[in-house]
């Protein structure tokens, strides 16, 4: 016999032992039916990826519920600077809408406190407290997601130490004012003291107290106030329709009232 | 996934490749039991579709070459056991079977695979270095040097 034919004879003699193959396959199907009863791998496959997708969209959808400002707190004394708050009442946002507004939200650190906390820090920062020695008006304004939310805001402002000083104005607002005041490039606060002064000097333009502090438009509203009703245009202010006068110069209201003073 | 008929006709149609293989390549038993259960349960899960009977039988060769590569490789493998573990103590073979057997078992390892290849299966050596990913000439030397073992072993010229 050829050698050949010698191994191959040797290995068709070798089979696999019948309680092998008994034991294999008692093993198969209990891994089939542990598959089966824990569903098809395509599906289970699907559901992980699905999960996965919930759980990115709840993240994704928690971190924008947490960074979605609903309310807001203006704080105007020169620096404008408004705190967007979102519904756990923590501070996601500080906007600056003057050049010292923008210094003092970066030089603050006032994100993820609770809005009445950072009002505090806010109010006590170095930077702050030079306004406030010099007797600035402060003006705080609240703008609560609801009615009810802006009352709750308010009066937890108003209770807080920092709000019973004699130069700290708290008020109510409205979101509708609030829009119409970021159109115009200011700040709450800062917004409703330009409405106050154009109603005694209806030629003056948000243009024109860009740059003004909120001292200078409290003062320009008290030399209106204060001084004979003569009208805005006559009073050698330089004239708001031209822009030649008060616009972008912070001297000029103060160089107004001092004349009004006189 | 397959249906628990499909991997029971696998049993049965290739039970005996696998257990040659493992015949060749193992040392006992209890590493032939491992092997048959990694195989079939790779065949059940697998999504592979074949051509024909010889694809198929082609794929078991393969996954159980592979099979039995990476269980010698594994730490905890058992590495010394007699003779007698690996051989299938099987009514059915005559001492001419066994003294076959035992000559091709005492090859060196790189020799035992191709020789099975080729004189059982019937494999070309191009085939056998497709399927052991191999290079044919490595394939035509290993054939070669195996086939001088096995005459000094078993006597006579004739092997082809």
């Amino acid at each position: 016999m050829i050698l050949n034919n010698r191994i191959k004879d040797a290995f068709a003699a070798v089979h696999a032992e019948d309680n092998l193959k008994r034991d294999t396959k008692d093993f198969l199907s209990t891994r089939t039916a542990s598959t089966v009863k824990s569903g098809n791998p395509i599906r289970l496959k699907r559901a992980v990826a699905f999960a996965c997708l919930a759980l990115i969209l709840m993240i994704f959808g928690g971190w924008r519920f947490y960074m979605t400002p609903v309310s807001a707190i203006s704080v105007d004394v020169n620096p404008s600077l408004e705190l967007g708050v979102n519904r756990l009442d923590r501070v996601v946002a500080v906007d600056g809408y003057n050049d010292d507004g923008t210094d003092l939200a970066a030089f603050v650190d006032l994100l993820n406190l609770n809005y009445s906390d950072a009002l505090e820090v806010l109010l006590n920062s170095q930077a702050m407290q030079s306004y406030m020695a010099k007797n600035d008006p402060v003006s705080i304004t609240v703008i609560g997601s609801t009615k009810q939310k802006s009352e709750e805001m308010f009066a937890r402002i108003r209770s807080c130490g920092y709000a019973k000083s004699p130069n700290v104005e708290c008020h109510l607002g409205s979101h509708a004012e609030a829009a119409a005041a970021h159109e115009a490039g200011m700040s709450y606060g800062k917004y409703q003291v330009f409405l106050e002064l154009q109603v005694l000097d209806s030629e003056i333009t948000a243009h024109d107290i860009q740059n003004w502090t909120m001292r200078q438009i409290r003062d320009r509203i008290n030399e209106l106030s204060d001084g004979p009703n003569e009208p805005s245009s006559g009073n050698g202010f330089g004239g708001h329709g031209g822009g030649s006068g008060h616009g972008g110069n912070e001297s000029s209201p103060g160089g107004r009232q001092n004349r009004g003073n006189n | 996934m397959r249906s628990e008929a499909e991997v029971n006709r696998a049993v049965d149609l290739y039970a005996d490749t696998v257990r040659r293989i493992c015949m060749v390549r193992l040392k006992s038993y209890d590493d032939t039991e491992d092997i048959f259960q990694t195989v079939f349960l790779k065949y059940l899960l697998s999504s592979a579709v074949f051509e024909s009977k010889e694809h198929e039988k082609a794929w078991f060769i393969r996954v159980t070459i592979n099979a039995c590569k990476d269980l010698l490789k594994s730490f905890f493998h058992k590495r010394t056991v007699s003779l007698d573990e690996a051989f299938p103590i099987n009514a059915e073979l005559t001492e001419d079977h066994r003294e076959v057997l035992e000559a091709v078992l005492e090859l060196p390892e790189k020799y035992k695979d191709v020789i099975y290849l080729h004189y059982y299966e019937g494999y070309t050596a191009v085939e056998i270095s497709k399927l052991l990913n191999k290079n044919v000439n490595t394939v035509y030397t290993l054939l070669n040097r195996a086939k001088g073992l096995l005459r000094k072993v078993l006597g006579g010229d004739d092997i082809e």
